[in-house]
């Protein structure tokens, strides 16, 4: 067996010296395979959750305390303090990324004892499932998870109840007598998805007038997250979960919509520009704007809040937000800049407001609502 | 023998400590367990699409606490241009939220037999404990419980 130096060097550094494979395609794979969430237990660390928790805290007040120092010396510029300044929030950034990292755990921390709980409750009601599990590497934040095991493991209970049929009903509707059950979970930009699927009636909305959804609802949104039902009668039933990736800090546009300030998240926008008034053009009763030939609609964000607004300015600012491939122009009175903004629940009491994914305690100590943009063109 | 028992009887019967305040003219209390703090008015960011009773959001020491309108949750008449001062910052089952009082009067303790429950009304019906009465006072014993059952809108 041949191994170059060169290739034999890069194997000792990249894995220690531990192993020394032969072909690239090994090397690639055991790289990946050390890599790998939960598998490498050799250099890990414990630490109580208190201390991360801590961490994080601290690490969201360093956010603030940057802003407000960036806010008060932007107004002088200096050339030393300003190159600082960026060094800084190049630190806080890698910082951030760092300990949301520390704080990640597999999903197969909760997932574990799906497969034995759904056969036990198949056995002892006259139902055989097949259960399986994907993506179960798949990490999410430590409160995430504490959290979500609960919901998760009612939610799969309620589908083996509710949507799976008992084996002899199955038999009458020419259905396999064993039923299927999946729960898949995967990354997707910055969301992470649990999916659970079965081939039961296909009525999802029907599995949530129960009294137990509803706690678990409020679970789901407290952290930020929602639920996605769809289905197909007889054949199939999909929950999905969709859950922010990171929990604590975001990248947003502040904006001024009257006397109040909310933050756009960064990874919603296209651009924003300022146009006259009288490029608003009316098409069926809507007012859209043509940039580069697209028709854009637009969204005056003082109507959706319900603010009285008689500003007849020249101009407008608009911030064009992309929202599932399409693009939306928001009306706001004026942009304040880019911040990384700490997302922090409006809590239980906001459960039916819709427009808001949070709120953000902005340097000043003022708080930011944060636009859940989905929600918000939803009512056009 | 028989003062023995009656003392006895007075010991077991509950204490309770109750938080009393003003909104507008009328005096609530809560039990006082349940405050948290005290604080003076600040910064309320409202939040668009809520409802009517939820003033907004404030900045509590880095928490967002939601703040509660208690006249327009239980429907009492105040004076139009109502203007609170303070915030009465209740925790219950590890949620914190404000409530706008006019000014907090004093921690009283009452004993179970003082709290009057035949005295409720339709208009505050379960969220009101009972009235207890101090002097020519009279002051709503509010239920913590139902109180926050109402705020989050059930």
């Amino acid at each position: 067996m041949y191994n170059s130096p060169k290739s034999n060097r890069f194997n000792h550094s990249s894995l220690g010296g531990v192993r020394v494979s032969s072909s690239p395609e090994t090397l690639a794979q055991s790289s990946v395979a050390k890599e790998a969430p939960g598998k490498s237990e050799q250099h890990s660390l414990r630490v109580e959750i208190e201390k991360m928790d801590t961490l994080m805290n601290l690490m969201a007040e360093l956010v603030i305390s940057r802003s407000q120092i960036n806010g008060v010396l932007k107004k002088f510029s200096i050339k030393e303090v300003d190159e600082s300044l960026s060094q800084l929030s190049r630190i806080t950034l890698d910082l951030q990324n760092i300990v949301m990292k520390i704080r990640m755990v597999p999903i197969e921390t909760v997932s574990q004892k799906f497969p034995r709980l759904i056969r036990d409750f198949g056995r002892q009601n006259d139902k055989e499932i097949k259960f399986a599990m994907k993506g179960q590497d798949t990490e999410l934040d430590r409160t995430v998870i504490d959290q979500i095991g609960v919901p998760l493991t009612e939610l799969l209970k309620l589908c083996a109840t509710f949507d799976i049929e008992s084996k002899s009903e199955r038999m009458k509707i020419g259905k396999p007598t064993v039923a299927s059950l999946f729960f898949n979970a995967y990354h997707e930009g910055n969301h992470v998805k649990l999916e659970i699927i079965s081939d039961g009636y296909g009525k999802p909305e029907e599995l949530f007038p129960y009294e137990e959804t509803e706690k678990m609802q409020k679970t789901i949104e407290n952290l930020n997250g929602k639920f996605i039902l769809s289905g197909e009668e007889g054949r199939m039933t999909k929950i999905t979960i969709l859950l922010p990736l990171t929990l604590a800090i975001m990248q947003s546009l502040l904006v001024k919509v009257l006397n109040n300030i909310y933050a756009i998240p960064i990874a919603s926008i296209d651009s924003t520009l300022s146009l006259p008034r009288t490029e608003i053009q009316n098409i069926q009763s809507r007012d859209v704007i043509v940039i580069r030939g697209d028709i854009i609609p637009i969204i005056w964000l003082s109507d959706v809040f319900g603010f009285y607004s008689d500003t007849q300015k020249e101009n407008i600012q608009v911030v064009i937000v992309i929202e599932g491939n399409k693009k939306y122009g928001f009306v706001v009175d004026s942009l304040l800049g880019q911040e990384d903004v700490v997302i922090k629940s409006l809590g239980k009491l906001f459960y039916d407001v819709r427009e808001f994914s949070g709120g953000a305690i902005l340097g000043d100590g003022s708080i930011a609502m944060i636009l859940e943009i989905s929600a918000i063109v939803k009512n056009l | 023998m028989a003062e023995k028992n009656e003392q006895a009887v007075a010991k077991k019967e509950k204490i309770e400590e109750i938080l009393s305040f003003l909104i507008g003219k009328q005096e609530f209390a809560f039990d006082v367990d349940s405050v948290e703090l005290v604080i003076e008015r600040a910064e309320i960011t409202p939040v668009p699409k809520s409802r009517s009773y939820l003033e907004g959001v404030m900045n509590l020491r880095g928490r967002i606490v939601p703040v509660v309108d208690l006249t327009k949750l239980i429907n009492i008449e105040t004076e139009l241009d109502q203007h609170f001062e303070n915030v009465l910052i209740v925790k219950h089952e590890g949620s914190e939220v404000g409530f706008f009082v006019n000014e907090v009067r004093e921690v009283i303790n009452v004993k179970e037999s003082e709290i009057d429950t035949g005295a409720r009304t339709d208009q505050f019906d379960q969220k009101v404990r009972g009235v207890v009465k101090r002097g020519k006072r009279l002051i709503l014993f509010m239920d913590i419980d139902q109180i926050m059952k109402a705020c989050e809108g059930e």
